[in-house]
């Protein structure tokens, strides 16, 4: 258990604040609907169309130091879809033999097309999203999704969860650690153990909840979670560039095959 | 200017289960005191706490805080009256980032922007964590998040400050830094804490309560004096001169 | 079961998208009207919960441990369906968003297979009238395990019509689905007897806290709930025997349906389809691949030239920590 939860919690705390120093400077809100927005248009071409789709991934590989972060690292945390993508994908040339074209003898099926494309498709939507997260943070994100109209009582669930995540995986591992410690060496949970142990981490945590409402009703809460402190307005120039630009050139991959200029 | 002050008038109180927390307590704490609420864990004392802010209201009794009773229509002032300081401050700030905890409290009572803004650095500043503003409250040291927890309550400018063992998990340094924060508040302060050298330094009176009920009310002196109530507490003349509190 | 991007195409993930979306509204609406503020923290601790219960193992006898608790049925056991949905909601959030588990556009999916059908359809439908205000821990442990069984089969099948919609299988729809219940009998059994192992618990120590102790479901809503049931069984049942029989070649027919979703795509009103008007290059997939291997391979080289460009040209301002 230990090295999941360290992995975990390591993961929260990169991911909490954001990335390095970006080359420019853009507002959450446009990174947004720019993932969005190359989300839709690149998961809408057909599977089996790796010529269309592989052009998508300029949209990593020019963004990613224009965040700050390095594409290599990008592309390698991405290949973690690899796994859950690729028992899907597998069927795909097993099953479906419709010969599309012939090189030199060799018949490409349709099966390894859409294998292929269902490979490109995971780790170019991994990616994008991996900028996205990377570069501004969980907090960061939330704060850019209340500001584009998601309703206060989503975002507000999000940042408390995000808050006592790793209060709570702490508190959970020091229950663990002294259960363990009076185990004689048998690591591995029961069933019924695992329930008490869990069950009692459920009652603490029900505690806390009331404690932390208690602290809200001290400092005046009313059950309405009005406007929160604006953080500074960064959309400037570079953000309404970075979006209009990408969404265009989202749109004209789509329509045009730039593939067809190496035929 | 008599009216931050603090009024039980033969309060009890039952819980739900039937349990009675408290018996017939008494006591007025006046404007700008600094009164320690002592008494082993069980006696009532966060019920007792509880009460002045109105997130217990009395099953009988009465209790006035700076001349308003409290009830459930006057709750949105009492909180504003009162400032309470929980035990744990993982508690307290659940908000993403420093500022934003501080500034709950003052958007709760709807103040326009620039006040806000104004109150939470004015907190910050008292407290001496201007720099923590934007930090995440993962991020701090107990010392750091107990300071910032008392700034959550002070940016809704209280006149009346209760505390739950303020220097409960801190290291000396950071005990003695909080200890002398508080003692420099102009406030009325109420304290619950065990911390003995924090009472004798900034309290002047204690209110000494067990089983629910009031054993004592007189000055922090005669508590040190008084075996009887040094009993009650779990206290000895021998445990006394073991933490070296005595002689300070 | 989260479900990544590769597996969606536009039109599913946008339709679960706006799906979720509703239910969300809804669930808001419902949480703001029970006025409770103290529901507020509530949900958010018991999010954190949920990751922190993931984190614990417990050891299956003969195969050794598991850790992966959903916790849908669990969570509506405490907050009641609305609440825990947006409680569970916010888990798969941050689950797609902090650890890579699920992809964006398919949240929409994800939150309906995994958040809707445990907290929305099984706690209510199943749970509820198999347990009621019971503290039995036989009654709970097989209300736990029948829902969250039939929870995970729910999620199960749309998955799998949701990747079959999309087009990116060649796996014929039955032969998947197949597959995907197979595997979730199992995970949902063991998910029921987690579940099954705190409630149980938490009924001996606080039974006050379970949602259900304040709402004592009467004999005729128990029977409504029974009954709605059979009738959605008997209709989904229907509906897959008639699929099945009205298509005697199952393969062919799928086949079919995953060419065809370029229609779909046509028929529907997407920007792109709008502004092409006829976007011939994608319509259909055989006549295009003139000579797929040079478009593909010209593609990749220019990417890597591209790559090695925008690396060194777009220096950082000053040397950032890489994170």
């Amino acid at each position: 258990m230990g090295s999941k939860v360290e992995k975990s919690l390591s993961i929260l705390d990169a991911v909490a604040q954001g990335g390095a120093n970006p080359y420019l400077a853009v507002d959450p809100r446009a990174l947004l609907l720019v993932t969005v927005g190359y989300l839709c248009l690149m998961l809408s071409v057909p599977t089996a169309h790796i010529d269309i789709l592989l052009w998508y991934a300029l949209y990593p590989i020019i963004s990613a130091p224009l965040l700050g972060l390095s594409y290599s690292s990008v592309f390698f945390q991405s290949l973690i879809v690899l796994p859950l993508v690729l028992l899907l994908a597998v069927f795909n040339p097993i099953l479906d033999h419709t010969p599309v074209a012939d090189f030199q003898g060799w018949v490409i099926t349709n099966g390894w097309l859409l294998f292929w494309g269902v490979i490109v498709r995971g780790l170019l939507s991994m990616q994008a999203l991996l900028l996205l997260i990377r570069s501004i943070g969980f907090v960061g994100m939330v704060r850019g999704m209340s500001r584009l109209g998601v309703p206060r009582f989503l975002t507000v669930q999000l940042l408390m969860v995000f808050r006592y995540i790793r209060v709570l995986i702490e508190e959970g591992a020091s229950m663990k650690a002294a259960r363990d410690a009076r185990s004689f060496g048998r690591k591995n949970l029961s069933l019924k153990l695992w329930g008490v142990l869990v069950g009692q981490l459920f009652l603490r945590s029900v505690d806390r909840a009331e404690r932390v409402h208690r602290a809200m009703l001290a400092r005046g809460f009313h059950g309405d979670i009005s406007y929160s402190l604006s953080s500074r307005s960064r959309w400037g120039w570079s953000s309404t560039l970075y979006l209009v630009v990408w969404m265009i050139i989202f749109v004209m991959l789509r329509l045009f095959n730039l593939s067809l200029l190496f035929v | 200017m008599s009216h931050h002050y603090i009024e039980f008038k033969n309060v009890s109180y039952r819980y739900a289960s039937g349990t009675v927390a408290l018996r017939d307590v008494s006591f007025r704490i006046s404007h700008g005191e600094k009164v320690a609420l002592l008494g082993r864990n069980g006696a009532g004392k966060s019920t007792l706490l509880q009460l002045t802010d109105g997130l217990l209201l009395p099953s009988e009794g009465t209790v006035d805080v700076g001349g308003i009773p409290v009830t459930k229509q006057t709750l949105p002032q009492i909180r504003q009256t009162v400032g309470m300081v929980f035990q744990n401050p993982d508690d307290q700030l659940f908000m993403p980032t420093v500022e934003e905890d501080v500034a709950f409290g003052p958007i709760n009572m709807r103040l326009p922007e620039e006040e806000v803004r104004r109150r939470v650095d004015m907190a910050l500043q008292a407290v001496g964590c201007s720099d923590l503003a934007t930090r995440s409250p993962l991020q701090l040291s107990g010392g750091q998040k107990r300071r910032v927890a008392i700034a959550t309550v002070l940016s809704m400018q209280p006149s009346i400050l209760v505390l739950d063992e303020p220097t409960s998990n801190l290291d000396w340094e950071a005990r003695d830094s909080v200890e002398r924060m508080i003692g420099g508040f102009m406030h009325t302060c109420l304290v619950a804490s065990h911390d003995l050298a924090l009472v004798r330094r900034i309290c002047r009176r204690a209110i000494v309560i067990d089983k629910g009920e009031i054993k004592a009310d007189c000055p922090v002196s005669d508590v040190f004096e008084n075996e009887d109530v040094m009993r009650l507490l779990g206290l000895s003349k021998a445990s006394l001169s073991e933490m070296c509190v005595c002689g300070g | 079961m989260h479900m990544s991007d590769a597996l969606v195409s536009t039109p599913v993930a946008l339709t679960g998208v706006a799906v979720a979306v509703g239910l969300l509204a809804t669930a808001g609406k419902e949480v703001k009207e029970k006025d409770d503020s103290s529901i507020i923290p509530l949900m958010g601790v018991l999010g954190a919960f949920i990751f922190a219960a993931q984190m614990i193992n417990f050891a299956i006898p003969g195969t050794g441990s598991s850790g992966h608790v959903v916790g849908g049925v669990l969570l509506a056991a405490f907050l009641g369906p609305w609440a825990a949905f947006i409680t569970l909601a916010s888990v798969l959030i941050i689950q797609c968003l902090v650890f890579a588990d699920g992809g964006l556009l398919a949240l929409g999916c994800n939150l309906i297979n995994m958040g809707a059908m445990t907290t929305l359809v099984a706690y209510p439908l199943i749970y509820k009238p198999i347990v009621g205000a019971s503290d039995s821990p036989w009654r709970i442990t097989l209300g736990a395990i029948v829902a969250c069984m039939v929870g995970l089969e729910l999620g199960a099948f749309l998955v799998t019509v949701e990747t079959i919609l999309s087009g990116v299988s060649a796996l014929p729809w039955k032969e998947f689905f197949s597959i995907m219940a197979l595997i979730h009998l199992p995970i949902g059994f063991v998910e029921g007897l987690a579940t099954a192992a705190v409630l149980v618990f938490v009924a001996r120590t606080r039974p006050d806290l379970l949602h259900s102790s304040a709402h004592r479901p009467s004999r005729k809503s128990t029977r409504r709930a029974v009954l709605w049931f059979a009738v959605a069984t008997l209709v989904v049942g229907g509906f897959i025997v008639w699929f099945a029989s009205a298509n005697p070649d199952g393969l062919e027919w799928s086949i079919e349906q995953v060419a065809g979703v370029e229609e779909l795509e046509q028929t529907h009103p997407t920007v792109v389809s709008a502004l092409a008007g006829k976007v011939s290059n994608t319509t259909s997939i055989m006549p295009d691949y003139e000579n797929p291997l040079s478009g593909i391979v010209g593609a990749v080289i220019v990417l890597l030239i591209v790559w090695c460009i925008s690396a060194i040209l777009i220096k950082k301002h000053k040397p950032s920590r890489q994170a």
